[in-house]
């Protein structure tokens, strides 16, 4: 079993504008990459019930030759909204780096 | 058309900083134009509302001093674009006293061109009932009130007001908010290299040494040739990776291979990246499509309220265990004593109580439990008025401080506060109200040009 906190040269999220937040997964090697592919694991029903957003709000994008992956979501909060608790969005990637796979 | 045309991108943000080596080093390959991106969206809607920016006076002051010194005794175009963070109207005039102190100081003698961004809102609301706006990602559809209560409304301008610029002569630009990517494209574009190449370079080039390792604000040089671009550090000790050029499209963008431009999209999905030595990236292949439409992206702060605040700790064991329902009790009595004694309803005011080490930074989303020796509690108030506010923050952190909870032991009080005063007033908050694309005739039309001779 792979950690993908370990597996990763690159694991954050930003904004994407105000209103969205973008996750980006940068593995180190395509190996591991193919086999969190294949793992199925990152679906948008799995980033909208851990980020509680609408699944249909959620899209999951795998590039192959960058061996990344790129998920968008909106944020709970707009950025600098009362309720809004990171305004640049770079520490809502947490719940991604335990990831088993 | 020339062979190449080469641009100097100073850093990701005029006011980071950048080595003077890094810019000596650049001055002496020959770029032909100095560039430098003065502004984001990110901080918030803070710096457009109000006149403020997130750089210090003097970090703007020393980058532009060595950007204009260099460009002036070296007879370069020097394009500055989204001035001052939120690149207002203010922005751009507050740049260029900086711009008239360094030319005093330094003997210089040039022509400026002073580019606004900042939009009437009769304009849009106009074309809110033509059904030329529409939404940009997660932004909720544009009501007329928005429009209305906003205090500043920029556009992100394209190429052509820069391009209309240099064509009137100007040598140095000041611009207001600019799409990051339009202050590096213009000249290229003007000279007639691809489109898909152009708009690539820049985007990469606009965020300074990003791609570049061991990453620091540093400079990035992109060489345009006809059909592929260099990319290249003036730094000896940096290199450029083609793994970080790769993901660069990335970055704050929605889509992975697409970035969407005024007058159509970047398309990088072709793109071919190739490490050609330890130290420089060649790209080819990128694609540009251009749209029927031309749109500008426009972003609006308006007023929400006014904050008070107090910040304290708690290191007990028994209220860190029981903190979820002790704070669903503050909530209840505040809720209570609130309407009470101000005669105000939850929907007048928001109530945050965020707590570090627990959910401070995710909020709900968080599904981490395990249990910290202490807790930082953030609780804070927005309501109409400073004074209705600290009103509010007061009555909140009495209770915060005396509230019981099971089988405490604790009873002088439940808060670490670090300051006296206990609470602090933070002043108005705002919102993005704009956050929209609009369909126009003329790129353009919204961007007013003022052309000024400087002089030292």
């Amino acid at each position: 079993m792979r950690r993908l906190k370990d597996v990763t040269r690159i694991l954050r999220s930003k904004n994407a504008g105000p209103f969205d937040l973008t996750l980006e997964i940068f593995f180190k090697i395509e190996e591991d990459y193919l086999a969190f592919k294949k793992a199925g694991i990152l679906t948008s029903s799995y980033v909208a019930e851990l980020y509680s957003v609408a699944v249909n709000s959620v899209c999951v994008y795998f590039c192959d030759d960058i061996i990344a992956v790129k998920v968008v979501l909106p944020r709970n909060a707009p950025a600098g909204d009362v309720a809004c608790t990171d305004v640049f969005g770079a520490q809502q990637h947490g719940l991604l780096l335990n990831i088993e796979f | 058309m020339n062979d190449s045309v080469i641009a100097y991108a100073a850093c990701g943000s005029l006011g980071y900083g950048f080595p003077e080596e890094s810019l000596q080093t650049g001055i002496s390959i020959g770029p032909d134009f100095l560039g430098c991106d003065a502004g984001s969206i990110d901080p918030g809607p803070y710096y457009l509302a109000t006149q403020n920016t997130t750089k210090s006076k003097n970090s703007v002051k020393r980058d532009l001093k060595l950007l204009l010194t260099a460009a002036i005794r070296n007879e370069l175009p020097l394009i500055i674009g989204s001035a001052a963070t939120s690149g207002k109207n203010w922005g751009v005039d507050w740049y260029y006293d900086l711009v008239k102190e360094i030319a005093e100081e330094e003997n210089l003698k040039f022509k400026t061109a002073l580019i606004y961004a900042e939009i009437d809102k009769s304009y849009i609301t106009e074309k809110l009932k033509e059904g030329k706006i529409t939404s940009l990602g997660s932004a909720p559809a544009l009501l007329e009130k928005e429009v209305t209560d906003s205090l500043h409304i920029v556009g992100m301008m394209g190429v052509e007001p820069y391009v209309q610029a240099l064509r009137t002569g100007a040598q140095v630009i000041i611009a207001g908010r600019s799409s990051d990517t339009s202050i590096y494209a213009a000249i290229p574009l003007m000279r007639g290299f691809a489109k898909g190449l152009v708009w690539h370079a820049a985007k990469v080039i606009e965020c300074g040494a990003a791609v570049a390792v061991p990453k620091s604000p540093d400079s990035l040089i992109a060489r345009i040739y006809k059909d592929h671009f260099i990319l290249e550090s003036p730094n000896p000790a940096k290199a450029v990776r083609c793994a970080n050029v790769a993901a660069h499209t990335m970055y704050e963008n929605l889509h992975p291979y697409i970035v969407y431009e005024p007058g159509g999209y970047l398309d990088t999905s072709n793109a071919i990246y190739e490490q050609i030595d330890e130290k420089r990236v060649k790209v080819s292949g990128s694609q540009f499509v251009e749209s029927s439409k031309y749109t500008i992206k426009l972003e609006g702060a308006a007023l929400t309220g006014y904050r008070s605040a107090f910040i304290a700790g708690t290191r007990d064991e028994g209220l860190i265990s029981q903190i979820d329902s002790f704070t669903e009790k503050l909530r209840a009595d505040a809720r209570v004593k609130i309407r009470r004694i101000l005669g105000k309803e939850e929907n007048e005011y928001s109530l945050q109580i965020r707590l570090y080490g627990h959910s401070g930074v995710m909020g709900n989303c968080e599904k981490s439990h395990s249990k910290s020796h202490e807790l930082g509690i953030l609780v804070d108030v927005v309501a109409e008025t400073q004074e209705l506010a600290d009103e509010m923050q007061t009555m909140v952190r009495g209770l915060a401080l005396h509230q019981h909870f099971e089988n405490r032991l604790c009873n002088a009080g439940n808060l670490a506060f670090p300051f006296s005063p206990l609470g602090m007033q933070l002043g108005p908050v705002y919102r993005y109200s704009v956050n929209h694309l609009v369909e126009v005739d003329d790129p353009l039309e919204l961007f007013p040009i003022q052309i000024i001779e400087t002089r030292g």
